[in-house]
């Protein structure tokens, strides 16, 4: 539960978009919360599907996690929600229920079975709007123990788990926000006040903050009635300030390494990009897939089939909202030095530097983004969540079939023109290697 | 038109502003009649059987063509064989290589899956419909037509070897691995892994696999289900031109050797210096999916650990903050699976977080389920159902249930009313028979500096290693 996603790759694509109409319909109620509803009978299920346009880059530096603890204590109840009942009345109702954070924001979901609705918006309105009365400090101690543990769970007993924030650091300066990571420094969490934590939650979980998708089987005009009765009277917050677009750069090269309890060496790159919304972003996917997408893909055939040198490869352009990256991460074989597994890769960079790609290669990596976008279209869940990725990042839910149209227009040309422009000498070089054998890192 | 919207929701404002109680919860609307489909049917001459719903939402198909067989029909000694086969089918085939294999289905934007459990082995498509016969041409290479090239089943071996190297990196893996091991014992298929040990696989040669492939890779051992933008006349002809002229033949039943009898709680620790949790897991033998119990089971196990709600991880999680997440389970398949608890608990409460564990195992069997977790772990399973049916791949794994454990094909709309009429005694019934509390087996993975001494004052505490061997010097 909670899930702390910390790869959020978002990949969109499809070729014929105009074969996708989403149909939707999007008002603002007065308090400013979006209202986004897609309705899709074929199943008596319903999707709410919120998103705060907060993550840990709203954070600041000492008072990290704040945005990862909230998708905890939203479901300690509420004012009139008990501290188990949240849980409880959802999965009662044979619902799903989760939320997740990242840099930019942050989402919360049921998927109910119809006729439950009214109940899941009830749930909703009331964390949003009445979430601080019930707020105890024994509740928020307890959730604090939980994300500690969490933390444990996914970065410290897991091998390499600490890469993602090894690298951010290297990567952003320590004003930047997207230094730390997303669940944020457990000192930080320790030593913040009750009253810090209130102040980010009226700033942030206002309904001007808010984007609502309802996806699924309900009837258009009752559900607008509901939507009215439990959200219309949450009062309006303080106007949140926009995000400021940030792209960071490195002036050179930063290597560094460290020994984790693995038995493979791995390789982690990454590079600074452009921001989601740059033009750039959709040739650094698909720049992404050629390098490291799929068996025959740059990075994996040369590798780990030809050479068998690698176990696995995996890279993926990051456009986060403020800043993006460029990520590529090489796992070797055992023994085998990652200056070698380095030099390799450098050589394939180079290739596709001073070489286009093929047009086939161009062509099965679009197809394969646009069959996995319509894949990622099967559940009300997962069209609630990509409406609201667009409404929240590029302001219009119905974006995506720009963002399908700018992917279908990138050329081999423009792929190696990114390849020149951004997967320069500057970048992070981040090697982890098992314990007391520090000369397999790279050099 | 917005100003005539805005003026709308003030007007809604004001009325429900004067009557709107948040105390009080909202009702369920009537439930709407959900029809869980019920699959079309169909055979080839050959005995290959088919499973088909229509799904026409989107213009995607999901086909899962399903083995009757996997790795409990592995050699005793080659544990490993049927993983591995699986793997080797899309590395080459009479018509394509390796990589042709895979840009060939990259290009079409499908994906293609091979893969076994214990009970079957399992080779999933799925594709857009407009490239759908393209994509089932290459599905059929794949399985009717496979090589096992040489050099491909070097890398393949090395790589695979590599990987159970990594699996040593995974607390929670080995935990899983080594508790199978010390449940079902050394000879039975359930107690080894899926995907071998380093011993196993190093004995295994291509031959192996070609002999895997020729003995259950066949058409009177499978069922292909298809379900989404597709007719069963569509299926089917497809089906004959692709599927037609293969061959059936005689299929060997896996044989289960008996498991240890557990007689007292033991504990089994592996250690992992510096680890900041321990991995536990706690049970002992379940039942098959066969059991007549199985609606009690299902629903004791969903109020003891099935749910975010259950016992289990209220007390660990919720109460006690000594976890994530930890819950309860009963993996039942054609023959008995175990029942275990799992979780990662911070390693000073690794202790404690036993006696927790036991203590929930012990109340459920002894102290009254009430009225209210009846209630709540019966809407739960009841309503999640067309959860379970929403998308092409979720029905497919549905109707792949039916396959496995030999279910009527009308299974999932009779199974409600069944659930519906279980009773508190029921569950207690279920509770008594099929969890025994001071006959378990303990398995953690974790820091034994840290851990040990509390552990010893639980019960006997054997030191193992990563693959479930004894270490030298202790019992």
């Amino acid at each position: 539960m909670n899930k702390l996603i910390l790869f959020f790759v978002v990949i969109f694509s499809i070729s014929k978009s105009d074969d996708l109409n989403l149909k939707y319909e999007k008002y603002t109620l007065p308090n400013g919360l979006q209202v986004i509803l897609h309705q899709d009978n074929s199943v008596p299920l319903v999707a709410v599907n919120i998103w705060y346009h907060v993550g840990s880059a709203r954070e600041k530096v000492g008072r990290t996690g704040f945005a990862h603890l909230f998708e905890h204590m939203l479901f300690q109840g509420s004012q009139n929600v008990g501290d188990d009942e949240h849980f409880r009345l959802v999965e009662d109702a044979g619902g799903d229920i989760n939320g997740s954070t990242n840099n930019d924001r942050t989402n919360y979901y049921e998927v109910m079975p119809s006729q439950f609705l009214e109940m899941a918006l009830w749930l909703e309105a009331d964390r949003m709007g009445f979430l601080l009365p019930s707020m105890t400090q024994a509740k928020l101690d307890n959730q604090r123990d939980v994300v500690k543990n969490e933390r444990r769970q996914r970065v410290d007993n897991q091998p390499y788990g600490r890469v993602m924030e090894k690298v951010s650091d290297l990567l952003y300066e320590k004003e930047h926000t997207y230094n730390w990571p997303v669940i944020g420094s457990m000192a930080d969490l320790s030593s913040a006040s009750m009253d810090d934590i209130k102040e980010f939650f009226k700033l942030y979980y206002a309904p001007n903050n808010a984007s609502m998708v309802i996806s699924g089987d309900f009837n258009l005009k009752q559900t607008k009635e509901w939507i009215s009765k439990y959200f219309s009277t949450i009062k309006k917050g303080v106007p949140v300030s926009d995000v400021v677009i940030n792209q960071a750069t490195l002036n050179s090269p930063k290597r560094d390494m460290m020994e984790d309890r693995v038995n493979l060496p791995m390789l982690a790159l990454a590079w600074h990009t452009t921001p989601l919304l740059g033009k750039d972003d959709p040739a650094l996917t698909i720049l992404s897939n050629i390098l490291a997408g799929g068996k025959n893909s740059r990075l994996y055939k040369t590798l780990v089939y030809d050479k068998q040198i690698a176990q696995s490869v995996s890279g993926f352009e990051y456009g986060r909202e403020i800043s993006g990256i460029f990520m590529m991460n090489i796992t070797a074989k055992p023994g085998v030095t990652l200056t070698e597994i380095e030099k390799v890769v450098n050589d394939e960079i180079s290739k596709l530097q001073s070489e286009k790609p093929t047009e086939r290669e161009l062509n099965r990596s679009k197809n394969s983004l646009k069959s996995g976008f319509i894949y990622g279209l099967q559940s009300v869940l997962s069209k609630a969540d990509q409406l609201n990725e667009y409404n929240t990042f590029w302001s219009n839910p119905g974006a995506y079939k720009d963002d399908l149209a700018r992917l279908e227009k990138v050329t081999t040309s423009d792929v190696q023109e990114v390849a020149k422009k951004y997967l320069g000498a500057n970048r992070v070089i981040f090697s982890v290697v098992p314990i007391g054998k520090k000369e397999l890192a790279a050099q | 038109m917005k100003n005539i919207l805005i003026i709308l929701f003030l007007s809604f404002n004001l009325i429900y502003s004067q009557e709107l109680d948040r105390t009080k919860k909202p009702s369920p609307q009537p439930t709407p009649k959900l029809s869980i489909p019920i699959p079309q049917r169909g055979e080839l001459n050959n005995g290959l059987k088919i499973m088909l719903v229509e799904h026409h939402e989107m213009p995607v198909v999901q086909v899962q063509l399903v083995f009757q067989s996997g790795s409990s029909n592995d050699p005793s000694t080659k544990a490993g064989v049927a993983v591995l086969t699986a793997q080797m089918l899309d590395e080459g085939t009479k018509k394509r290589s390796a990589l042709q294999i895979s840009d060939d289905v990259e290009y079409l934007g499908s994906n293609l899956n091979i893969s076994s459990s214990q009970d079957a082995s399992f080779a999933s498509l799925l594709t857009l419909k407009d490239e759908l016969e393209n994509s089932f041409e290459i599905f059929a290479d794949v399985i009717l037509n496979p090589t096992f090239p040489s050099t491909e089943w070097d890398r393949i071996k090395k790589s695979h070897l590599t990987s159970l190297l990594q699996r040593n990196d995974q607390p929670g893996q080995i935990a899983s691995l080594v508790y199978s091991k010390v449940l079902f014992g050394d000879s039975h298929p359930y107690g080894k892994p899926t995907t071998g040990t380093e011993e196993s696989v190093k004995q295994i040669e291509v031959a192996d696999l070609v002999k895997f492939y020729n003995s259950f890779y066949s058409p009177n051992n499978a069922t292909v289900i298809v379900v989404g933008d597709i007719t069963l006349s569509e299926a089917k002809k497809l089906l004959n031109i692709y599927f037609g002229s293969w061959k059936k033949q005689e299929i060997a039943e896996p044989t289960f050797s008996t498991s240890p009898t557990i007689v007292e709680n033991k504990i089994y620790l592996i250690d992992k210096p510096q680890a900041a949790q321990s991995e536990i897991r706690v049970g002992h033998m379940g039942v098959a999916r066969s059991n007549p119990d199985y609606y009690a089971i299902t629903v004791l196990n969903s109020l003891l650990g099935g749910q975010f709600s259950s016992r289990i991880n209220m007390n660990l999680r919720e109460s006690k903050g000594y976890t994530y997440g930890a819950g309860s389970s009963f993996s039942m398949r054609k023959e008995v699976g175990p029942f275990t608890v799992s979780g990662a608990f911070r390693s000073n409460v690794t202790d404690s977080s036993i006696i927790e564990i036991m203590t929930e195992l012990k109340n459920v069997t002894m102290t009254n389920i009430t009225d209210k977790e009846l209630e709540q772990a019966k809407n739960s399973i009841i309503r999640s159902q067309p959860v379970d049916f929403e998308t092409p791949q979720q029905i497919a794994g549905q109707l792949m249930n039916l396959i496995l454990y030999n279910l009527p094909d009308d299974y999932y709309n009779t199974s409600i009313q069944n659930f519906e009429n279980l009773t508190i005694t029921d569950i207690r019934n279920a509770a008594n028979k099929y969890i025994h509390p001071s006959k378990m087996n303990i398995v953690l993975v974790g820091d034994m500096s840290t851990v040990l001494t509390g552990l010893e004052k639980i019960g006997s505490v054997s030191i193992l290693d990563n693959n479930g061997n004894k270490v030298n010097g202790n019992k």
